[in-house]
């Protein structure tokens, strides 16, 4: 038997989140149907709040609710390292260290031929026009240790040591094949201390 | 000391649920063909390597019917109680490993070399008439469950020559990088994993020679290395590997595959010079293959400090019992299972397991009774 129409809708909607399977999306489902109607207002309003709200940084890429984002905006941070990641939340993770004080440039994602996504889907070249404005010194490339996030690392290598940049990795303490967003403080902190020249 | 205690298993092939304590010493499991002894080592080998020796598709292991196959064993390790598990469940048709380790989800990474195994099955045959994929997965499973760093160098390796070959294909379009970042990638692992299947092999030819002599192998046998790269030390090797890639670069981009690299290594067995699979006879093949993996558990032991735990697929029948006593003496310390058709003549201190349609009754006939 199916669903009623908007039961059946919600039920949907939900089942295309991430790890979210049919079963948990007809839970999930469920258990909104039974909310009291101020509590599922306010979901709503989240999710609609959240796409209308929250932009890229236009000059880091990060995810922000204000444009610059506040790391950008931040006057006291260090103009001269810039630290590259894949991924906004790879930003919150070595913010979390408190370890880095320069500035950051978020790529969303990595070289990966099996998926087709070269450079040109990647923020390389606003990386490029950032660093040719002559303030920064070092690039740190904090990608993932995965292969694709070290083909990436290679790659920048590459375009940005001509430019007499010195362009460093980060140490690989970290849980190979693992995320920065899961590696604890302490293994980021001491991989941010630890980083060789490319 | 590595030992299973207990192996526990829920609709795994012919088993609705069998659980099972095992001891130290040897253990034979005893019944006509077809029964499901050889299913009792291939769980054995799942919980401990997430793969079964039997079948690339480990949705076999799931009995008819069922949704899942589930393997759990309580270990010892190094005076330490441990519990492995592996689950095979169904999904889009295709069957799912997952390990736990002391009930946390964990990677296989993580699991592998906790209850070092070693497995000599009738599948070894295949080792010598078949293509170089099986002899290279004769010696990254032993070296996979050695070294952590081996595994991950190999995973890595592995991932690299695919994401190469879609470069290759022309998949990424005109927008792509080139294969510089991944030929760096691929010269780099490449290079730590022929230095660690060099080592492997040097140490496992003197051990593999004597146990064939031991088991009543005739002529000398030899196992060499045959890498992609060669050359002493890594900077060598690397340069090896640089050049091949160079040379065969036009080659490759034909193809739309990587054509250089450890993935394509072998293992070269010979009989007194002569390749194996060449001159020898089946008997002579089953003996070589055995005292392939004897010696494999001599070299684990040495890099452990204790013997890995045994399993013996139909591995005795054709040895004479004074053999078959130099394969089953534990020498006090180790763990050995052993399948047969007929109780082996030289298990007199084994205890024996009737194995009957996925059911399993201690035995309590003797070994001379069984044999008279
Ligand atoms: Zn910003």
């Amino acid at each position: 038997m199916d669903y009623p129409g908007p039961l059946a809708r919600l039920i949907d909607e939900l089942s295309k989140m991430p790890t979210v399977g049919p079963k948990t999306a007809q839970r999930l489902a469920f258990h909104i149907l039974r909310l009291p109607p101020e509590e599922a207002r306010a979901l709503a309003e989240a999710i609609v709040d959240v796409k209308a709200k929250m932009r890229y940084c236009s000059v880091c890429f990060t995810i922000t609710d204000v444009d610059p984002c506040a790391t950008c905006a931040d006057p006291a941070r260090r103009d001269d390292v810039l630290c590259v990641v894949e991924d906004p939340r790879d930003v919150l993770a070595l913010e979390r260290t408190r370890e880095f004080r320069g500035r950051y440039h978020v790529l969303h994602g990595a070289i990966s031929p099996l998926d087709g996504i070269g450079p040109d889907d990647l923020k390389i070249a606003e990386l490029l026009a950032r660093v040719r404005d002559g303030a920064v010194r070092e690039v740190i490339v904090a990608t993932n240790p995965r292969v694709e996030g070290e083909a990436t690392a290679i790659y920048l290598a590459r375009l940005l040591k001509p430019l007499g940049l010195r362009v460093t990795r980060i140490a690989h303490g970290l849980p190979v094949g693992g995320d920065l967003e899961y590696a604890d403080e302490v293994t980021l902190a001491r991989a941010l201390e630890g980083r060789r020249d490319l | 000391m590595f030992r299973i205690r207990r192996l526990w298993l829920r609709t795994f092939r012919n088993y609705a649920l069998a659980d099972l304590a095992l001891a130290e010493g040897v253990t034979v499991f005893v019944g006509p063909n077809g029964q499901g002894k050889s299913n009792l080592l291939e769980a054995a080998y799942m919980v401990s390597t997430g793969r079964s020796h039997r079948t690339g598709q480990e949705a076999e292991v799931i009995q008819r019917g069922a949704t899942a196959a589930r393997v759990r064993a309580a270990i010892a390790r190094r005076g330490r109680e441990e519990e492995l598990e592996v689950t095979v469940a169904l999904e889009d048709g295709r069957g799912s490993v997952r390990m736990r380790l002391n009930g946390a989800p964990s990677a296989r990474g993580a699991v592998l070399g906790r209850l070092p195994v070693v497995l000599a099955a009738p599948w070894d045959l295949e080792l010598v008439r078949g293509g170089g994929a099986g002899r290279r997965r004769l010696m990254d499973a032993a070296l996979a469950q050695l070294s952590p760093a081996y595994f991950f160098a190999l995973h890595r390796y592995h991932r690299v020559v695919i994401q190469r070959n879609a470069v290759l294909r022309g998949r990424a379009g005109p927008r792509a990088t080139g294969l510089e970042p991944w030929d760096a990638q691929l010269v780099a692992l490449g290079v730590r994993i022929t230095a660690h299947r060099a080592a492997y092999v040097e140490r496992l030819r003197g051990p593999a020679a004597d146990w064939f002599g031991r088991l009543g192998g005739a002529g000398t046998l030899e196992a060499r290395y045959r890498p992609s790269w060669t050359g002493q030390g890594d900077e060598t090797l690397a340069a090896a590997g640089r050049a091949q890639l160079a040379q065969r670069r036009a080659d490759e981009l034909r193809r739309g595959l990587t054509l250089v690299g450890p993935h394509r290594d072998d293992l070269e067995l010979l009989l007194d010079g002569v390749p194996l699979r060449a001159t020898g006879s089946q008997g002579q093949w089953r003996t070589a293959m055995l005292a392939m993996r004897l010696a494999e558990r001599d070299v684990m032991a040495a890099d452990l400090g204790a013997r890995p735990v045994l399993l013996l697929d139909d591995a005795l029948a054709e040895l004479d019992p004074e053999r078959q006593r130099r394969v089953l003496d534990v020498d006090g310390e180790g763990q050995v299972l052993a399948t047969a058709t007929a109780l082996p003549e030289a298990a007199t201190s084994a205890r024996v397991i009737a194995v009957r349609a996925g059911t399993l009754e201690e035995a309590a006939w003797s070994p001379r009774s069984a044999t008279s």
